[in-house]
This record gives structure tokens, sequence and C-alpha cells, in this order.
């Protein structure tokens, strides 16, 4: 016992980065918040950050699986391991737990994504040792039961039909298929329809016990708790142990060449989605930063360039916006909007010839000057919350970037010149090998589509 | 006999425990929520509020103006939100949309949300940019210019809009289809985001009407939440607003909705590979008694998986794979809805039944003292985690503000939720939840309906028609 509390002492001393970073200049005066970080023994570590201006405490836990660790045949294998976490352990049934947490407002939430996953779980601070200990148990001794796995079996499939409904949902779902091909990004997080009826019990646990493990994982324990909390993690945790887990192996974006249309037929909408993309970039690319500066201008928000064209002058959309989906893989650049059936064809020529015209010309200086005010304005407000700080935290050291990325950033933006800006545009804008989709009824769609690239019509069932 | 006494006294010192536990914990978080804003008002009727927090730098700005769907004319529906996208357009200081550019170019950004009682503008700035803030809406609350061709532009991205949130969006057309078949009489029949034929129809003429009238100093309320100072602010605030004159600002004709003498139903038949239905009963106005015991009922009902609903009909009957309750009390009385996705192939009668089965337990039978405590701890937990950004600060003021025209409710009301008696619940469930009163709406496919539905409106929840 008291070995234990010497070991979490000398830790403390050890691990803790205590971080209070001011930017001087140009205005801004954000200070990143203090954290501290420690290690558990059973290897598990574990980001600190206080906050005390309101009485709440909240744990967030990433796990360094996703979706496209799915075996092929077993997508959705993931999301479903991470949904059946508190639906039943080796001390409480799926109701003792939930009765046990909604009676001091404990919330839970596992949230499945293509390359982690992320458990969170939050209570009111005076009830800090009940959300410990029901959140430890959850992670740690889940006992996925056979009656359980074929309730959320059943809801599953059932969200998968419905998805048949939801145009935008099933848009997303339809292009990383259409853009990923083999490449395991390809797999949909909530699995087909026939992997999902695939799924058992032993792939479950396999999957679990082979991913679920404190070297695997990160926690941040965030608000206001007690002074011993550490003391109390190593107490929760205590008998999960650690095994190596496999690391993945990243075979990069599938790459296709020139410009492809795929139409994702229902007769019944009235209203077309259309996605744009090709390949983007890893999250630890060093170019990370000029591209969120160039992208900013093209599609970043109102008075983005496919803001003014497509929505202001034009009045196709509501909205239109672009994006790195910078992934621990390649992840897609994507424009996405959605307009009227009978405008199909002006929306995606005139989103083309914006692209197409912003690689040749590049940035002007004033549009680099806004869009470097705006993201330096963003930036303090996107890490308003400790939670906030939590989470960024955890992810930027899973896709292997340093916490410098936080304290460097204002001046890395600023930085940045419109010559740079030329180079990565060059480099990873490009609007003649753009992949096209748009959900639509397919008869008003293809006539509309001359000129733009083959095309080629899949029913939207194809998807489920 | 004695049995039973022994446990009933066991559970009355468990719940004596539990209550005086509660009350020394709800007092910490009424401490700790409660926050120190300075109100004033101007001479020409405008009303600010400011709470300094120097957490973040960086300042929000809201101003809100007491205008909504609501106040439009049958005809004219969807103007208030309509409106509230050419408030982005331009006057003769900042023309063509350079609002946006320069918000953009101060490391800002802005947007606005229309509902049915009331419009609301938001702008963040970095904390040295509360000035651009001031000059921007207090410009844009006198000086808006109109353009037709840009009206008619927008027009076709609010009808956009209308088209992603209603005619493509299952939940829209039930949303829209439920306020229209609860509410017959009162304004708030009509969809916030307005039908086809009248964004069709409405003209420049309308829009300066409609602006002339509601966007006054005396109509609006400004709250500012973040890093300033208040000294600072209010000679800004003097500075831009003193001189816009105030207006005479029409009382709205009271409707009162007459009450429901049966049960109404409205199907909306659409190819789906489920059926979607809502159940609603009309019931009270924001800050009404009954408020509070009505958003603790929907809470037992459905909050969260251990809440009746979500036990008897996703948990064991697995009817539905998604069942929500709200008790939606905006500034004129409201409704109660149980919202439900059934699953493929499920049969709408027999989950209405159980839905039925539920509400008529409420009204009938007592809750049990732990389900009292856990929707009043729901209650409480939300109340902090909405108060953990600025916006979220802001916004909780604005609205206790519009609403009551005293943002001090926001202090009081935990202390009336934590008031409220497992009695007072059942109560109110019994007054207002009944068979007679109620609603039903679906979206289904292969049934042929009454008359042909063709999508008509509305966002999903009390808000709607953002602009982004």
């Amino acid at each position: 016992m008291k070995n234990t509390v010497l070991f979490i002492a000398v830790l403390l001393s050890l691990g803790c980065s205590s971080s209070p970073i001011s930017f001087g200049g140009g205005g801004e005066k954000f200070k990143l918040r203090p954290y501290k970080d420690v290690t558990l023994k059973n290897g598990l570590k574990v980001l600190l950050i206080e906050d005390k201006t309101l009485p709440y405490i909240s744990l967030g836990m990433l796990i360094k699986v996703g979706s496209s660790q799915d075996p092929a045949g077993l997508s959705g294998l993931n999301d479903m391991v991470s949904e059946l976490l508190d639906k039943g352990t080796r001390k409480h049934s799926a109701i003792e737990l939930s009765d046990q947490m909604a009676q001091y407002a404990g919330d839970f939430n596992a949230s499945a994504g293509i390359d982690a996953t992320y458990a969170s779980a939050s209570a009111l601070s005076f009830n800090e040792d009940k959300l410990l200990g029901h959140f430890a148990e959850i992670i740690t001794e889940a006992s996925f039961s056979k009656l359980e796995l074929e309730r959320l079996r059943k809801r599953r499939l059932a969200q998968i039909k419905q998805m048949a409904d939801d145009p935008d949902g099933l848009t997303e779902v339809a292009f990383e298929e259409f853009l990923y091909g083999q490449h395991p990004y390809a797999r949909p997080v909530a699995g087909k329809l026939k992997d999902v009826r695939a799924i058992s019990k032993k792939h479950i646990i396999k999957h679990y016990l082979q991913y679920y493990r404190p070297g695997n994982a990160q926690l941040a324990i965030v608000g206001t708790y007690s002074p011993n909390i550490v003391e109390k993690l190593e107490a929760a945790f205590a008998k999960w142990s650690d095994r190596p887990v496999t690391q993945r192996t990243l075979t990069g974006y599938p790459q296709g060449t020139g410009r492809n249309v795929l139409v994702v037929d229902k007769g019944d909408l009235q209203q077309a989605q259309i996605r744009f993309g090709h390949k983007g970039i890893r999250r630890n690319n060093e170019d990370f930063v000029a591209l969120r500066v160039a992208n900013a201008i093209l599609g970043g928000g109102f008075s983005s360039r496919l803001m003014e064209e497509v929505r202001v002058k034009r009045g196709l959309t509501y909205n239109v916006s672009s994006g790195f989906d910078a992934r621990l893989d390649e992840g897609p650049f994507v424009i996405s909007t959605f307009t009227r059936p009978d405008k199909i064809g002006e929306t995606v020529k005139e989103v083309l010839r914006v692209v197409a015209e912003y690689q040749e010309t590049g940035p002007t200086e004033l549009e680099l000057s806004e869009a470097k005010a705006l993201l330096k304005g963003q930036f303090p407000r996107t890490l308003e919350t400790p939670e906030a700080l939590a989470s960024n935290l955890l992810y930027l050291r899973f896709y292997g970037v340093t916490d410098n990325y936080l304290t460097t950033y204002l001046q890395e933006v600023e930085r940045l010149k419109v010559a740079d800006l030329k180079r990565v545009i060059k480099q990873h804008f490009n609007s003649e090998n753009m992949q096209i989709l748009i959900h639509a009824p397919r008869a008003k769609t293809v006539p509309q589509l001359e000129g733009v690239g083959p095309v080629e019509v899949v029913s939207y069932q194809k998807y489920l | 006999m004695s049995f039973s006494k022994k446990i009933a006294m066991a559970i009355s010192l468990s719940v004596c425990i539990g209550v005086q536990a509660q009350a020394t914990n709800q007092k910490d978080v009424a401490t700790a929520i409660k926050m120190k804003v300075d109100k004033f008002t101007l001479d020409n009727g405008l009303t600010v509020l400011l709470h300094e927090d120097h957490t973040a730098p960086f300042v929000n700005f809201q101003q809100w103006f007491r205008v909504g769907s609501r106040h439009e004319k049958p005809g004219l529906t969807g103007l208030a939100h309509f409106f509230e996208h050419l408030m982005f357009k331009g006057t003769n200081k900042y023309p063509n949309g350079e609002f946006d550019r320069l918000i953009r170019s101060n490391g800002g950004n802005s947007n606005a949300f229309t509902t049915r009682d009331f419009t609301g503008y938001y702008i963040n700035l970095p904390s040295a940019k509360l000035e651009l803030a001031a000059d921007i809406e207090s410009d844009r609350m006198r000086n808006l210019i109109f353009d037709q061709k840009q009206i008619d532009s927008e027009r076709e991205v609010v009808k956009e809009e209308r088209r992603f949130r209603v005619e493509n969006e299952v939940f829209g057309l039930l949303d829209e289809k439920i306020w229209a078949s609860v509410f017959k009489v009162h304004p708030y029949t009509w969809p916030v985001i307005g039908s086809m034929a009248d964004l069709n129809r409405a003209t420049i003429d309308d829009m300066k009407e409609f602006y002339r009238i509601y966007y006054a100093p005396n109509n609006a309320i400004i709250v500012i939440v973040g890093d300033f100072d208040s000294a600072a602010a209010k000679k800004l605030i003097t500075k831009y607003y003193a001189g816009i004159p105030k207006q005479t600002i029409p009382e709205p004709a009271k409707v009162i909705e007459p009450a429901q003498m049966g049960e109404r139903r409205a199907i909306i038949s659409k190819q789906v590979q489920n059926t979607s239905a809502v159940v609603a009963f009309p019931t009270v106005r924001s800050g009404d008694l009954d408020m509070y015991a009505l958003d603790l009922a929907a809470n037992v009902l459905g909050g969260g998986t251990s809440s009746r609903l979500y036990r008897r009909m996703i948990y064991h009957q697995q009817t539905v794979s998604g069942v929500s309750v709200s008790s939606y009390t905006p500034e004129e009385p409201g409704m109660f809805k149980v919202s439900l996705s059934l699953k493929p192939g499920q049969g709408l009668e027999g989950v209405l039944a159980t839905v039925a089965a539920e509400v008529h337990k409420l009204r009938t039978q007592p809750i049990t003292d732990a389900e009292l405590e856990k929707a009043k701890n729901a209650v409480m937990k939300d109340y902090v985690e909405s108060l953990k950004t600025f916006s979220g600060k802001a916004n909780s003021l604005a609205v206790h503000e519009i609403y009551d025209h005293d943002y001090q409710g926001m202090f009081r009301d935990l202390e009336k939720y934590m008031n409220v008696t497992k009695e007072q619940i059942v109560a109110a469930a019994g007054k207002y939840l009944k068979p007679s009163a109620r609603t039903i709406v679906s979206v289904q496919s292969g049934v042929s309906a009454s008359k042909p539905v063709t999508a008509s409106v509305t966002p999903t929840e009390p808000t709607t028609g953002s602009r982004q």
C-alpha cells in the first residue's frame, strides 16, 4: 500500500509538465491552460486539467482503435464494441448500470470514429467517486452478454436501413466507399447490413481484448476534482493489465486518375447532395497549417470563394464548404454542398471552376491576411473549454503531433506567405482529379453532367 | 403486514438522507452558477446585459430582437427568417456583405437564428475588437439597404435551406406537421422557415416594412459575455446606440388557441424505410409554474436510457430505434411531445398504445422518489453544462430577458425545479397530457392520406432556420 503511494508521488514529480504559455504581439493574449501528465502503474497515460469555475468533473478516454481496424467483412465491429461497453459488466447488468448512473446524472458515451474511439463521462463534482468507479468498470470489465449483443444488432440493422431516408448520412458513407475502394477507410463506421449480421460474440471479445489496453489508450480528467485524484485512478484502473498491441500499417490513399462521377440514385429526393474529393493528407503532414489557411480561403465559412460564388452570387445552395479531413493515413480533401435537382450541373461546374481558378491564381495578399486573422481568432474559441483542450491534446498525441502544435500555432499561421500557399495548393489541390458523388434522382441528374467526366450510376441500396 | 411496514420505513429513511445530501449539493450548484451581471437601459429603450469572464481572450456579442415568425401575417410566413438573412447584406457604411468580410478579417465569426418568438444575431471577436461588434450591429439596426437582386438571390438560398431542413428530412416534415396540427389559430401554426409559396411571394416592400417596425432599439436586447471591461463597454454601447430613435412597436393581437376537444391525427405519406411519429399535447408558456413539473415529467418519461419509455420501448419491446421526449415552452403556450422512430416493419398502433399506457401511468400513479431525484439531478447537471461557454451564458441570459424581461429568472429556475414535488408532476401530467388533447402525426409509406401531402416545413427544435 505504502509502496503504491510512493510510486505515484515519484511519477507525479517526473511526469508533470505544467505549461502556461502566452503569446505576445498582435493584440493576441491567448494563454494555454496549465495541464499535467502522469502515467499510471499499468502504463495508462493521464492528462489532468483543473477547472474550478464550475462544479463538474469529466473524463475522456481515447482508445487507439477505429473502424478502419474492423476486419474485412466485419465492418461495424469496432462501433458495436464501443456501444456495448456500458451494456453490462462483470459486476452489473446493463439495466443496473444505467439506473445507477442516471441517479446522479452521470453520463457515459462512447463514440467510434474512423481512426480512434473516444469514451467520455461526466457528472457534478460531488459524484466524483461514483463516476470514476463506473467509468473504470465500463472500460475494463465490460461483459458483452449475448443478449445485449443481439439487442444492439437489431437496433443497428434498423438504423442502417433508416439511413436510406437520410440523404446527408447516406452520401457520407457512399463517398468514403467511392474514394477508398479496398482501403479500410471505405468501411462505414456503423457497418453494412451483411457485416453486422455476421459479427459474433467471439469477434467482439477478441477485438476488445486486443485493443482495450492501458498502453493503447490515453485518459483525460477535467474539472473540479480531488487533490488525490491520481491515487483514486490507480485504484480504479489497478486490474487493467497492459499487453502489446500490434500497430496498423498505413497503405496510403488509393491512387486514381482523372475525374469520375458517381450518381447514387434515389427517385424521390427533392434536393441533391453533392461531394467532391481527392487525396488529402495525414494529420502529421508538415504542411497541415498551411493547408488549413489555404482551405479557409477556398471554402472555410462566409466570405470564402466557394461561399461567395456558389451561395451568395448564384443562390445555388444554402451551404458549401471544403476541408482536409486529415487522418492517421491519408484522409480526403472534400467539398460538400447541396442544391435543387435542376441546378446540379451548374453547381458541379461552378465548384470545379472555382477550384481550378484557385489552383491557377493562388490567394491574394488580402485573402491571406484575412484567412490568417480568421484562424488566429478562431483558435482561442476552439480551446474555450478545458474539455476541448483535453480532446485536442489527446488527438494530437494520437496522431503523432507534439503538444507544441498548440503553443506555436499562432506563429505558424502568422509566418505564412503567399508563396507558401501557392506551393501547397499546387501540391494538394487538383480539380482535374476530383471524384464527384451526386445523391439524387438519376433521370434528372445524368443529362446535366455532360463534359464533367465518366458517369456511373448505382442504387442507394448498395450502401446499406 | 409488518414486513411491508419495515420496507416502507427503510425507504423513508433513505429518502430523508438522500434529500438532505441533495439540498447541500443543490446549494453549492446554485451558488456556483450565480454570475455577476450588469444590466442597464438606454433612453431609447435598448436593454443591455454585461457579464465579464476573463477565462478566454474573446467576447461574445449578442443582439436579439423581440420578433419571430409569430409576428408574421398569414401569406407572408417565413418573413422573419428570410429577413434575418438580409441583415448580412449591407448598409451604406458596410455594403455588399462587407460585414462578413470585416468580421473575418478581424478574427471573428458571426451568425444568426430565428425562432417563433425572437431573432438572435451573434458575433464572436477577439477581446480588443469589441467596438467593431457594436459598430456593425448598431449600423445594421437602422441603416440596412435593400437591393432587389440580392433579395432574389437570397430567396433561392432560403428555399434551398427549406429543402435541406424539411423536404429532404423526415423529422423536418414531422415537425412542420405537428405545429400545424396542434395549433389551428395561433401563429405558432406556421413554420418558422415559411412555405415555399410565401417565400416566393415576399417583396422588397414587405422586407422594408418588417425592418421598420421591428428592428428598433426598444425591441432589442444586447448581451455581452467575455473578456472586456464593463465600464468601457457601457461607453461603447452609448456611443453607438444612443442616437438610434425608438419606434412604436405594435402589440400583436393576443391570439389564444382554443382548447382542443378531441384527438387529432395527420399522416404524411412518403416512401420511407420505417414509420416515424410525434405525439404532442398543448401546454404552457415559459415561466409558468407547471413548466417546471412538465420538464421533470419529460425527463421521467424519456430522459436517458433509464427513463420509462426508453426502457420499455427500446430496451424491452425493441419496437423503436429512437424515442425522445421534450417539453417546449416558448413565449406563448407550447407543447409536450414524444418523438418516435419505429423499427422497419413495426406497425404504428402498437407503439402508440405503449406511449398511451405510459402517459396514462404518469397521470394516474405516483412517480418514485428515485425518479424524482434523478430528474432533478439531470436538470441541475444540464444547468451547469449550459454555462461552460460564453455563448451558453449569453444565450441563457438573453432567453430569460426576452421571455420575462428579467434575466435573474435563470438563477431562480434551479430552485423552482428543486421544489417540485412528486404530486405536482403527476398533477401536471394529469392536467395536460389528456387523451382528448393528444395530436398524433406520422410519416409512413403506402398510406393513402386523405389529401395529397407535399412536404410542408420547419427545422427540428425550438430554434430554426439559422443562417448557416
